[in-house]
């Protein structure tokens, strides 16, 4: 993105910037296209990446059902229910600030990034105080594991080995979109043509942190709601 | 879909008012999950895993077809939008069976051991019997 933004620059310094198609499209719509499919393909390869993991914790829950039961009555529903409102939110305030990208409506889009950056730090503070929660009752994986009362060590250690994976995993994810979200917002400050001429950029961080929610959507009730 | 741009089809505006009630439906279902996690449905928990997924996914194209904007965008991106799914739907397929085929390798019970304590054991279970057998060392001494 810096690349593109440098290469905008040179253009407009030489005064032949002409919009933001480049020379290899067709036009406008060839060069979105090509964007946001390449977005998606990279949006596949998550889904292969998250894929195998939740179809590794399907299999475990199967075999394990009643110890990963007795496992996540450890993990805190409210907190959880707090974190899937955040990311929901957040979800919305950044689809509002795609839309105003698309308007060329710059204060439309700076009032959507804002509070979906507040999310995304909320949701990661609150995911702190989860895992400390885990670590002060030494639910954590390693040798000084301590079972919840009432579970089998090994498949409840499976549990929080995944719990960690998977939720850790997407608290990567999360964090990338706060420096994602954080170079756009400072990008649409600064009033660079990559950003206020061209709507894709912002289309293409919306897409990911979408999908950040969307990985949470399946987490939230894999981890948090196991029934009986 | 009908506010056909200068600047293309997939320049589509979506009023504020679906994100809103989209995000109204995705909270709604949030809060349906968490009822209907502590409900016992008939049929056990399997009934309930059933119900909490179809939520979820319910939840998931709502994301994709409304925030993510794939209900507007060209054939070419549904089509990817599509395809990560697809091979999940396969990965789920292919493995399906996993817990009730025949052997299952473990930690404590699988073939490999077997063959690093230079036994053999058998791992059908019989019923009425958890332990698995173990023979061969005894064949040995005969």
């Amino acid at each position: 993105m810096a690349a593109t933004g440098a290469h905008a620059d040179e253009h407009l310094e030489h005064g032949e910037h002409e919009g933001p198609l480049h020379e290899q499209y067709e036009d406008i719509d060839q060069q979105n296209e090509s964007y946001i499919v390449g977005m998606w393909a990279f949006l596949v390869t998550e889904v292969m990446f998250f894929g195998a993991l939740f179809v590794t914790y399907v299999l475990y829950r199967t075999r394990y059902q009643h110890d990963f039961w007795v496992s996540h009555l450890e993990t805190n529903t409210l907190l959880g229910g707090i974190n899937t409102t955040v990311l929901l939110t957040s979800s919305l305030t950044v689809a509002l600030a795609v839309r105003a990208a698309m308007l060329k409506n710059r204060t439309g889009v700076i009032l959507g990034l804002i509070p979906t950056l507040m999310g995304a730090v909320t949701f990661l503070v609150i995911k702190y105080f989860e895992y400390a929660e885990k670590f002060a009752h030494n639910h954590y994986p390693g040798p000084t594991f301590i079972p919840p009362s009432g579970a089998a060590k090994g498949p409840s250690q499976i549990f929080f080995s995944m719990y960690f994976g998977m939720t850790g995993l997407h608290g990567i994810h999360v964090l990338i979109g706060i420096i994602v979200i954080g170079a756009l917002l400072y990008l649409w400050y600064k009033k660079r043509p990559v950003v206020t001429e061209d709507y894709v950029p912002t289309e293409m961080v919306g897409l990911y942190w979408h999908f950040v929610d969307l990985v949470w959507i399946f987490l939230f009730p894999l981890y948090y709601l196991i029934p009986k | 879909m009908s506010n056909k741009s200068p600047v293309g089809a997939q320049h589509h505006i979506t009023p504020v008012w679906i994100y809103l009630a989209n995000w109204g439906a995705l909270l709604v279902f949030m809060g349906l999950t968490i009822a209907c996690a502590k409900v016992s449905f008939p049929g056990g928990s399997m009934t309930n895993n059933i119900v909490a997924m179809t939520i979820a996914s319910i939840k998931a194209i709502l994301v994709i077809l409304i925030f993510m904007g794939v209900w507007y965008t060209t054939k070419l991106a549904k089509l990817w939008s599509i395809i990560g799914f697809l091979w999940l739907t396969f990965a789920f397929g292919i493995l399906i069976d996993y817990n009730t085929r025949d052997a299952i390798p473990g930690p404590y019970d699988d073939a490999g051991s077997a063959l690093r304590y230079g036994k053999a054991i058998d791992l059908k279970p019989t019923p009425g019997d958890s332990a698995p057998e173990v023979h061969g060392e005894a064949k040995k001494v005969e």
